[in-house]
This record gives structure tokens, sequence and C-alpha cells, in this order.
């Protein structure tokens, strides 16, 4: 499909982050996790516009020699055939990691040229006073959201913001905002990836960028080991928003792989945040159990991290994951289903931090999981 | 006066007593999977852990689809702490009011243990008045270290309410899990008597939250017609509301059909099927309260193309506790009236819908 | 079409009960579209079939309402609420059921007034007794409320405006539109207001290249209400997300290109309420995906006796739809 095709408006975001050619030459030295990242994060792909995103993930896979496919609402799978006959039959494991971020979306612009927005997914509207963004109009242009002083608020003890009260200054008045910008433009975080001590990052869309990336380097290694498995990497659409993941359920459905897979990122520890809640950064994957997990894939993963001396967390889940998951496990007529997690702190933040080696781990789990299930796990218990 | 349907009761004692959280259903399983061998040409066991047999009939006749949930609310193991002792979380829906000083079953081996929680005389007096939440409760199964206790269960393991099923005055039953392993009960019996027509029996997983493994099932078999068989909340206890508010179901009064709960419309046509069937096999029945829960019908009317469907419950006090009560002739009773509607279930007709060519 | 909109309003319909709603729409649809059929759920398909891309537009039918749940002593009966009931305006109503007996809808005088529980209300059907009332009324009936449609220069008021308004949309659009280069269905839906639940069975059924939903949404343009650009008047309001939903940006693009060439005044809408949401939702995930779109009739006081819509709106919207199945779909990517 219309791969090539991006339109004007993203091209903006492309040259945003093309801007810093050292920076990124200096990644690419890193390695691929970091320089993929860096280019992954800069692309705003909020929920339900996410065709930028997918048409640099289906580069990055085709790269990496496997065939790559977009679906109606704009997930891309790439497929990667196993060793021996071109058709099979060998098991199709899905490895799906959702390539939508939050972000927020204009719904009105005032007299004055501010612009008020809703959310797209779970935006805390607490952190957004002092917020820098980029509004996605005609062009894309550097944003704020104002804060009001100390000063003019009322008396009282100070309650959090709502997002109603809260706008983005763009710095044009009235006529030539509304010029600019249109109800229904976008409005995603502006902040760069930055490099922390002790191998650690922080930026925006770390959620789920981080395992789309993880997905590729897993995919990279499954080519090197070329086991006798179809392997679907995909990067779906619309996790953040809804009850329903979209995006994910979709994707099942068309695939119809024999396993699934579900990478996402869970909470990282930190004060106030702890177990049974939260996972070490640089502790490897959080590998969840619970309903949304097929027991026997719960299983082969925890003896395939063993066996490689991986190191991984155990995530309980009682009830929903918070990962698309449990919408691929029910598609059709059931899949098998796992949950490979990456701990970040500051979760659906400008700064969500994590570990780069964590990414390193994943991905080597999943790949030598990929192998794995060349032998299949038994798919009805018992 | 008992009616002999043929309802296994010696199945739905131990479908009671067996240990079935949401996702953790094995047990539950092994059990209807053993009782139904004999009586099946085939069984399959989906990637959701559902039972799925196809029951032959006298006749074909309509798609059907008669469910009944193997899961029941309970615990799951999320930490342990030093001392020893677990942190657990809720699996389905239950409430903190009820949860402190109940015994319980931990991990695969059923090990006994209590939800403790701190005592009155160390509570400060603005607490007294508070609900205790079971984030500030333990399980204590003994174990005076984490290593002992990781011996008994790590995390992701479930726990159940201790509970076992005994008879409870002249009439009723008493046990856990009634919802809804006496929908299991009843679905096996069906499988295992003779039928008019062909169906097919699903025991789905994970309807406690979010009536999961039903979607699948239906996805699978796309049915025309589909019956969830479940053990529904009686309203019958005490309250000051009740000549306002009304006090049904009530124990005793039969079986239960649901106009509209919270998750399903009853197709008007399969409950009028329900009430001729009721009446011809003179079975006394009555309604449940509209608007309140949701069943397995909700994901069996609405998979794919759709399908009409209805629920048949069982009254049963106290469900999602430690205990429930239900009516020895309520159960007997909704066995024989679900066996009385599978011949006019069989001749219910889908309307043809648009005529498309495959794209 | 201020006559169909009249009689669709009119018409009793709460969720699970839209025959009637059924039978009118197929009356009034079958002159514009021969082939007309219904599935399990009741969801009402006019087709006019084509090469062309299979294009899917969907009105629910249902309206909100109540089931009444116990009949006491006295004959007064308890309800509870189909759809999203809104407590608040519901006391002092009147309401109707299916066999046209009357009642008004009261609030128990003693208690919390403040406790806006529908455990407090109750309804009067002027039954003299328990026993009168038990011969007529039964657990399991359902009541939509009572209430005529108003039509005051280009403001239309009535109840049930959400989404027979869009049902009216629908038809007329069917009756304009003679020749298509795609394969239209009109699809009128069941049980949106309990759960968006007719939808998805009816796109699983058509399994359609591309969908519209055409619902009610709400404006911002009364006082002290949450800001929203959406104003009555200003034309039909073409979707860019709500509480449920996203609409596909190649839809929506689609849809802005049309009104914008053949002049169509039209805004753009966001609506920030959770949960709030249209058939859209329930359409756009069924099978691999269904690229969809909803065209919005801005509209006032949805879920209350009063909706009010404005018939330039109206018109915009049948306008809109027609430009959008005349174009071809499968060019535009579809």
């Amino acid at each position: 499909m219309a791969l090539r095709k991006i339109s004007p408006k993203k091209s903006a975001a492309k040259e945003a982050h093309g801007r810093d050619r050292r920076a990124r030459a200096q990644a690419a030295r890193k390695g691929s996790a970091l320089a993929w990242l860096r280019e992954a994060v800069e692309i705003p792909g909020v929920s339900g516009h996410e065709e930028a995103l997918a048409c640099w993930f289906a580069g990055v896979a085709t790269q990496l020699g496997a065939e790559v496919r977009m679906n109606r609402l704009g997930s891309c799978v790439a497929e990667r055939r196993g060793k021996g006959a071109p058709r099979g039959p060998r098991p199709r494991v899905l490895i799906s990691a959702h390539a939508d971020s939050i972000g927020l979306v204009v719904t009105h612009i005032t007299p004055g040229g501010f612009l008020r927005v809703a959310p797209i997914g779970g935006v805390d509207a607490r952190i957004l006073p002092g917020q820098d963004v980029w509004v996605h109009g005609r062009q894309t242009l550097p944003g704020m959201f104002g804060s009001i002083p100390p000063h003019f608020q009322s008396g009282g003890p100070p309650k959090p913001f709502e997002l109603d009260e809260l706008f983005v200054d763009i710095g044009l008045a009235g006529p030539a905002a509304r010029r600019a910008v249109s109800v229904g433009d976008l409005v995603s975080y502006r902040s760069p990836l930055t490099e922390m001590a002790g191998g650690r990052v922080y930026g925006r869309a770390m959620d789920n960028r981080a395992s789309v990336v993880a997905a590729l380097l897993a995919l990279e290694q499954v080519a090197r080991l070329n086991p006798a498995v179809d392997l679907l990497v995909a990067a779906t659409t619309m996790e953040e928003v809804g009850r329903i993941c979209v995006g994910g359920m979709t994707t099942a459905h068309i695939e119809r792989p024999d396993y699934a897979i579900t990478l996402d990122v869970t909470h990282g520890e930190m004060p106030g945040v702890e177990e049974p809640h939260a996972y070490k950064l640089g502790g490897g994957p959080a590998l969840c159990v619970g309903p949304h997990i097929h027991p026997a894939m719960f299983k082969a993963l925890v003896e395939t991290a063993e066996r490689e001396k991986i190191p991984y967390q155990v995530e309980p889940a009682p009830a929903s994951t918070g990962t698309e998951v449990g919408d691929i496990q029910t598609a059709g007529e059931g899949i098998p289903s796992a949950v490979v997690s990456i701990p970040l702190r500051y979760m659906h933040s400008a700064v969500e931090t994590l570990c780069l080696a964590d990414l390193e781990k994943v991905a080597r789990l999943l790949a030598r999981f990929v192998v794995r299930l060349e032998r299949g796990v038994t798919r009805g218990e018992d | 006066m008992a009616r002999n349907s043929g309802f296994p009761w010696a199945l739905f004692e131990a479908l009671s007593n067996a240990r079935g959280v949401t996702g953790d259903e094995g047990p539950v399983r092994k059990i209807l999977k053993d009782f139904l061998k004999p009586h099946v040409d085939s069984m399959e066991v989906d990637a959701m852990g559902s039972i799925l047999v196809q029951k032959k009939g006298k006749t074909a006749g309509a798609r059907i689809l008669l469910g009944a949930h193997m899961d029941e609310v309970g615990f799951m193991v999320m930490k342990i702490e030093k001392s020893g002792l677990f942190r657990v979380a809720k699996v389905g829906g239950l409430d903190d009011r009820m949860l402190a000083g109940k015994r319980v079953r931990v991990g695969p081996g059923a090990a006994p243990g209590v939800l403790g929680a701190k005592a009155p005389h160390l509570l400060k007096a603005e607490d007294k008045a508070k609900i205790v939440k079971l984030e500030d409760m333990t399980v204590d199964v003994g174990a005076s270290t984490e290593a002992e206790a990781r011996k008994i269960a790590s995390p992701g393991d479930t726990a159940t309410f201790e509970s076992t099923f005994e008879s409870w005055g002249p009439s009723l039953v008493r046990g856990k899990a009634f919802d809804d392993r006496v929908g299991c009960a009843i679905l096996a019996a069906l499988v295992a008597g003779p039928s008019p027509v062909d169906f097919v029996a699903v025991f789905t997983t994970q309807e406690e939250i979010g009536l999961r493994g039903a979607r699948v099932a239906a996805q699978k078999f796309e049915p025309d017609v589909a019956v969830a068989l479940e053990g529904t909340g009686a309203a019958d206890t005490p309250s000051k509301r009740s000549e306002a508010l009304g006090a049904f179901p009530r124990l005793g009064d039969g079986p239960v059909l649901t106009r509209r709960d919270s998750s399903t419309i009853t197709d008007r046509e399969i409950f009028a099927l329900f009430e001729e069937a009721a009446g011809k096999a003179g079975i006394r029945w009555q309604e449940k309260r509209p608007g309140i829960g949701g069943t397995d019908a909700g994901e069996f009317h609405r998979a794919r193309s759709g399908a009409r469907s209805i629920s048949l419950s069982v009254p049963c006090r106290y469900i999602h506790s430690p205990a429930a009560l239900a009516a020895r002739s309520d159960i007997e009773a909704a066995l024989e009236l679900a066996r009385a509607a599978l011949s006019p279930l069989g001749r219910v007709k889908r309307p043809a819908g648009p005529r498309l060519e495959k794209s | 079409m201020i006559k169909l909109l009249t009689e669709l309003c009119g018409t009793f319909g709460p969720s699970g009960e839209e025959e009637a709603v059924a039978a009118l729409v197929k009356r009034r649809v079958k002159d514009a579209v021969g082939e007309i059929t219904t599935d399990a759920m009741g969801n009402v398909y006019a087709r006019r079939p084509g090469k062309g891309a299979r294009v899917m537009l969907a009105a629910h039918m249902d309206e909100i309402g109540l089931v009444l749940s116990h009949i006491d002593a006295r004959g007064f009966a308890r309800f509870s609420n189909i759809g999203g009931l809104r407590l608040d305006m519901a006391a002092n109503q009147r309401v109707r059921l299916k066999s046209g007996r009357v009642g008004v809808i009261m609030e128990e005088e003693r208690g919390n007034k403040d406790d806006k529980k529908i455990d407090r209300l109750y309804i009067d059907f002027g039954y003299e007794s328990g026993p009168a009332a038990r011969k007529e009324i039964h657990v399991g009936d359902v009541a939509c409320f009572d209430r005529g449609l108003e039509c005051q220069g280009n403001r239309v008021i009535s109840k049930a405006m959400d989404d027979r308004v869009a049902c009216a949309v629908l038809i007329e659009t069917a009756r304009r539109v003679q020749k298509t280069p795609n394969d239209v269905t009109f699809a009128f839906t069941v049980q949106e207001e309990v759960g968006v639940r007719g939808a998805m069975p009816a796109a699983y059924t058509l399994n359609p290249d591309v969908a519209l939903s055409v619902d009610v949404t709400m404006s911002g343009d009364v006082p002290e209400c949450r800001p929203m650009e959406v104003a009555l008047g200003d034309g039909p309001a073409i979707k860019v997300k709500d509480g449920g939903h996203i609409a596909h940006p190649k839809v929506r693009d689609l849809l802005v290109r049309l009104a914008r060439k053949m002049k169509l005044k039209h805004q753009m809408e966001v609506l920030n309420l959770d949960g709030a949401t249209t058939d859209a939702a329930a359409i756009h995930r069924v099978r691999g995906g269904v690229p969809t779109g909803c065209v919005s009739i801005p509209c006032r006081y949805v879920h209350t006796v009063s909706e009010m819509v404005d018939m330039r709106d109206v018109e915009g919207a049948v306008k809109l739809l027609a430009a959008f199945v005349t174009t071809d779909l499968r060019k535009e990517g579809f």
C-alpha cells in the first residue's frame, strides 16, 4: 500500500528529527537501539494518526529483510518467513507493539489566539502547565502550555489544574492563529530524547516506541537465528484510546497467528511506586502472569529466560494487563498470548525514562522465545 | 416437592468445592472433562481454556449454543512479604467489607490461609468507621519467611474462599462458586442426557473479568440462538426498601428468566419461547429484576453477525462470597426448563439479512 | 423532511424494542431503495447494490427510555434506565408504554433530595390499586418519554431527536441519491444507547470498505457549558474524535474536502466526554478494521425530552452524505 506517501504535514516532523544530525551519527555508533529509538520518538504518532510512524517502521523492517504490509486502520506488519518450504507449515508468531502515543487535539481557538485542547489517551493535566509542545497545524509550530502565575490565582488551597482551564500559547494573535491552526489539529509533547547517566534515556513517547524498537531488534536477531517460524512483527495503532485496543484486535483478526506476544512498557520502580505494581529499571523484562496470558506461554517464556540467563521480573495481572493483549487473545477463535514489558518511569509524561539495557534483554528473550516456539506450546491446557 | 430431573448432585458438589479462579480454571475443567468424556464423541479445549462440546441430538435445526462459565471470583498473589505474608488482589467483583477474617485456600496445593486485618484494638478511632481494603490485608498461611511462603505460592498464583458444599436446612444447599458451577452442572447434565436437537455446549472461562471466554466461543460457532446458564443473585433477604423496590428473584420460586440486564436485551421471541416451554412443562419461573448484572449472553448475542439470546438462571443468595445458598427445587427446575426449551430452540429461524457477494 | 422527522420522533422505540421505528423506516425508505432486509438483532439494511466500494451508512433507531422493575402493592412502578437516562431531568416527566398508557415520574418526597438515585423515583400510571395495575403492566415493560415535536423557524425540539434525526437524514439521502458508483447500504441499527450493540453485528454482516455513522453531538453554544466549538446552525459537524472513536483521518479529510468543494457550511467536532460515542466506535473495530468517520448533527440538551436541532444543519448533513456516497470511493483508496 501507500507506504511512500508521507503527507506534507508530517514531513515537518521529519525535518524536526533530521535537525540534529550530529547527535544521530553519534547515536548510530552506539548501536541501533538508541538510534532507532531517537528516530521513533521524534515522529508524533498520536493515536489514530500513526501513518508516518508506520512508514518509518516499514522502512526499518524492510532493511531487515522483512516483507511489510499496512492494514486499513494503519497498523503495519512485517513478516519474516522461517526456514523450510516457502509456505510452511510453520508456527506463525505475532509480536505486537503499539506504535501510537498519547497526545492532544485542538478543540477551540480563543479570540486571543490561545488553543484549548482535549486529551487523546491518558493525559495527566497536572503536568501540563509549562510543558513544551508541537502543534501540528498547517505547519508544525512550537507551542507551550501557559501557566497561571501564583499572583493571579484565587485564595484558598491550590487545586490541581484541570485541562479545561489550560491552554496552548503559540505566540500568534487570534486571526493569525486561526489561519495556522484548525479545530482537530493534533498537539504532541516537545521533548527530544536525552541520554542520562547509567545507560538511561528519557523523552516523550517511550511508551511505546521502546517496545517497537525492541521488536525490531528481535526481528534482527531472529533473522540471524533463522528458526522454522514465520515471525510477524506488528506496529499497531490506537492502543492508548478507549477500553478496546483496536489496532491489536484487528491485526490479530487479519493475521491469525498461532501465538502472540504483546510488548509494552510497565511502571518502573520509584519512590511511591513500588512492588507489586512497579518493576526495576535495568532488571530485565517483566513477564505478565494472569488470565490474559496463556499459562503455557508464560511457562515457556520463564524457561527460556532461565535457560538463556536473561534476568526477568514477574508481573501479576489479576484482570486486564493494561496492554492490547486482551484484545489479541480473544480475536477469532482465541490466540495463546503472552505479555513482555519494559520497565519505565513517569509514564504518560514527556520525560518517560527507561534503561537501554532492558531493550536489549527484551529483544534477546523474544528472539530466543521465537526459536523456542518452533516446537510450539500446548494450545489447550491439560 | 423435589422433582426428579436427573440433576447430577455429586458433580455439582465436586464443582462447587473445586478451585477455579478466573484464568486458573484447570481443576474445574478437569472434573468436567472427566464427567463429560463417556457422553461425547469429541471435546475440545480452546486457547482460552474453554471446553467446547458438539452434542448430537435427534435432529439438526438451528445452531444452538448453550454456555456456562467455569471461573469464579477470588484472589491473585501479587507479592510475598519478607515476613512470609502474601499480598493479594481481587480477581473479579468482590466487596472489601466482607473479606477480613475469611478463610482461604492458597496456591496450587490449596494451602489453608486466613485473610488477616488489623485487630480493632489497634485501630485509631477515626479509622474504625472506615472500610478495611483488601490492599491493607494480608494472607497468612503460617509461613514465617519469604522462602517458606514461596513454597506455597508465587506471584500470579490464585487463592479462593475456603468453603465446603453441604445441605442447608430442609431444602437448600450451601457452597461457594454457585455462580456459575450450578450452570456448569446443568449444562453437563444436558450433554450427558439425550437431546432432541444438536447443540454446542461451551464451558467458558474468564466470565468474571469481562465475558472473555464466551466471546471466543461465540466467534468460533456463530450461533443462531444462545443461552447462558447462570447462578444469579437472589434479592429475597430483609431490606427496608423491599416493599417499594421489590424483593425478587426469590429462592424456591423457580428458575429465573432475564428480560434485560446490563449486558443483554433478551430477544423477545426467545423469551416467549421459554415462557411457553415452562407453561407446557408446568414449571414455575420468575423474573430477574431488569437492569442488573450481566452474563455471557452479552458476548454470545453480538459476536460476528449476532445471535438471539437469553439467560436462564438459578437464584442464589450471597453470590461472590464464601458461601451461596440455593434451593434444590430451583436447580432441578432450571435443568428441566432448559431441557424443555431445547426442541423449540431448534426451530428458531435466523432472518436472512442482506444478500452479499463474498468480498 | 419535517414531516418525516415528526413521524420518526413520535414513534415508540427504546433500545431493544425498535420494531415500530423499523417498520416506519422500511415504509419510508422502500421507494428509494429496493433491497430491504433485517438480521438477528433487528438491524434494518436498505441496500443499493453496486460494483464499487462497499459503503455503510449507519444511524440508530433506538432511543433512551426505561424499563419497569417492580410494581408495588398500590400500583406504583419502579424502573431501571435504558441507556444514558439523565436522572436530573427524569423526575416530573411523562412516559408512555407501548400500549399507550401514560405515567408520570415522581420523586419520593422524603429522603435526601440531593441523592439523585433512580431508587428514589417512581412512576404513577394512575392505577387505583396494585391488582388493577398488575393486570395491565408488568415487570419488563418498556416506556419512552412522552413529548411532542415543536418546530419554530429553523429550530426543532423533540424527544428522541437522538437519533431519529439521523434516520431522517439517511432516508432523505437515499431518496435524493439515484446513481452512485458504490455499493451503498443504509443501516438502521438497534441498541446503540445501551452500548453500541447493534452496529457491531451489522458491520460484521456488511463487511464494508468504508463506513460513516450519523448521530447527534453536543454543542458548546449554550450558557456555561463545556468548551466546545460546535454550534447549532453552523452546519453538519465532521467528527475528529469522541469518547470512543477517533475518526479515520482519510475519511475525515475526504468529508472536509467534499464540504469545501460545494461550499457547504460545516464545522469540526471534538467531543471530549468519556464514553460518549456513536455506532462508529463499534463499526471501526469489526473484522480487520473499517475506516470509519462520523457526520454529526449538532444538538442541544442531548438525552433530555427536549433535544433541539437546527434544520439547516440537517439539510447540510443530507448534502454532505449525498456527496460522499456519489464520490467514487474506490478512487479515494477505500
